[in-house]
């Protein structure tokens, strides 16, 4: 009896694990969240946000991005460096290792959408082209929707 | 309590008792610059176009900060931080607090432009740009600098600016410098403070 139950107790424990190893490795894949252009008034650019999860198992460059809702997207870094604030282009585009998470929030890096070819509002969903190249140099795009937001919660 | 031990202790006690007890109430959010710079002065043009000096914007508070319109990050990130702040004053106050936001890019930014993107910020934004001399003198007043990248293929080009927000009293003196780790709450605080003590 006490030998039943045992095996039974170990093939849950397998079989448990089984499932543990399938659930957190399948998954494979860059995942976007929280993507977001914060409403700024005016004819200027716009910036535009998100968090990216690389849940493959290469590094993977964001190299551009475009948008068929602005004339141009730019990857852009805002730095403080003694009291002077600039942006930069990041040329070199980003990379993220594998298991590895960035974010683009106000402050850092972001997209710079420039020239919307139509008046955005709050509430409105634009595509994004986001397009990366892996290990291999092959460059993959994805289009994300990113929710119009206001400047301030 | 602090003029009890007045007349106890040592000058040199006193000084520093002065410094860290007495002053405790004292304290602001914000760096205290009193005196480290000159009163405000400035020949600018408004959004309209038209000419404006400090005596425009007198007998309130001002916070002068420099920026772009083309600068959809931080720009308007530290103007909704200076605006949620003065949203956060009594009413009876609120009207008595300007933002002079001083574009540093007048080539980009004249006229529509500039009261479009800061008039978006409240009333209480003012956009403000000059003539390169204009902008450069009072640049220099503040210690601060800009600048210009190369523009690229698009001629699109970043300018590079002082992070730094200023604040006057309604005498037109230097008080504080707001550091962008702040919350509303605690910069409207120092406005009411400052609006009660200059
Ligand atoms: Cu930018």
């Amino acid at each position: 009896m006490k030998k039943i139950t045992l095996a039974l107790l170990t093939a849950l424990l397998i079989a448990g694990g089984v499932l543990w190893i399938w659930t957190t490795t399948a998954p494979e894949a860059l995942v976007i969240d929280q993507a977001r252009i914060r409403l700024v008034a005016g004819s200027g650019p716009q910036g535009g946000y998100f968090s990216l999860h690389n849940r493959t198992s290469t590094a993977v460059t964001l190299q551009s991005a475009s948008s068929p809702a602005f004339a141009r997207v730019m990857l852009h870094q805002t730095r403080i460096r003694d009291g002077q604030s600039e942006m930069q282009s990041l040329q070199d585009g980003v990379t993220v290792a594998p298991g590895e998470s960035i974010e683009f929030v106000p402050g850092g890096m972001h997209l710079m959408l420039m020239q919307a070819l139509q008046p955005l509002q709050v509430g409105d969903s634009v595509p994004v082209v986001l397009e990366f190249a892996g290990q291999d140099q092959q460059v993959q795009s994805f289009t994300h929707q990113f929710v119009v937001v206001p400047l301030t919660p | 309590m602090c003029l009890l031990r007045f007349f106890m202790l040592s000058p040199a006690l006193l000084l520093l008792l002065l410094l860290s007890g007495c002053q405790q109430s004292e304290q602001w959010h914000a760096k205290d610059i009193s005196g480290l710079m000159p009163k405000l002065r400035f020949e600018l043009s408004n959004a309209q176009g038209e000419s404006v000096t400090e005596a425009d914007y007198a007998a309130q508070i001002n916070l002068l900060f420099f920026g772009f319109t083309n600068c959809p990050d931080i720009c308007p990130t530290t103007l909704a931080q200076l605006a949620a702040a003065v949203r956060n004053l009594p009413e009876s106050i609120r009207d008595q607090v300007h933002i002079l936001f001083v574009s540093v890019d007048p080539q980009r930014d004249e006229g529509g432009r500039l009261a479009e993107y800061a008039g978006a910020f409240g009333e209480q934004v003012v956009g403000l740009t000059g003539t390169q001399d204009q902008l450069q003198a009072l640049t220099r007043r503040y210690r601060v600098t800009y600048g210009y990248d190369e523009a690229d293929a698009n001629g699109y080009y970043n300018v590079s600016h002082s992070s730094a927000v200023f604040a006057f009293d309604a005498d037109g003196q230097v008080r504080l410098l707001i550091r962008d780790d702040l919350t509303p709450a605690q910069i409207a605080e120092d406005m009411q403070r400052l609006q009660q003590n200059t």
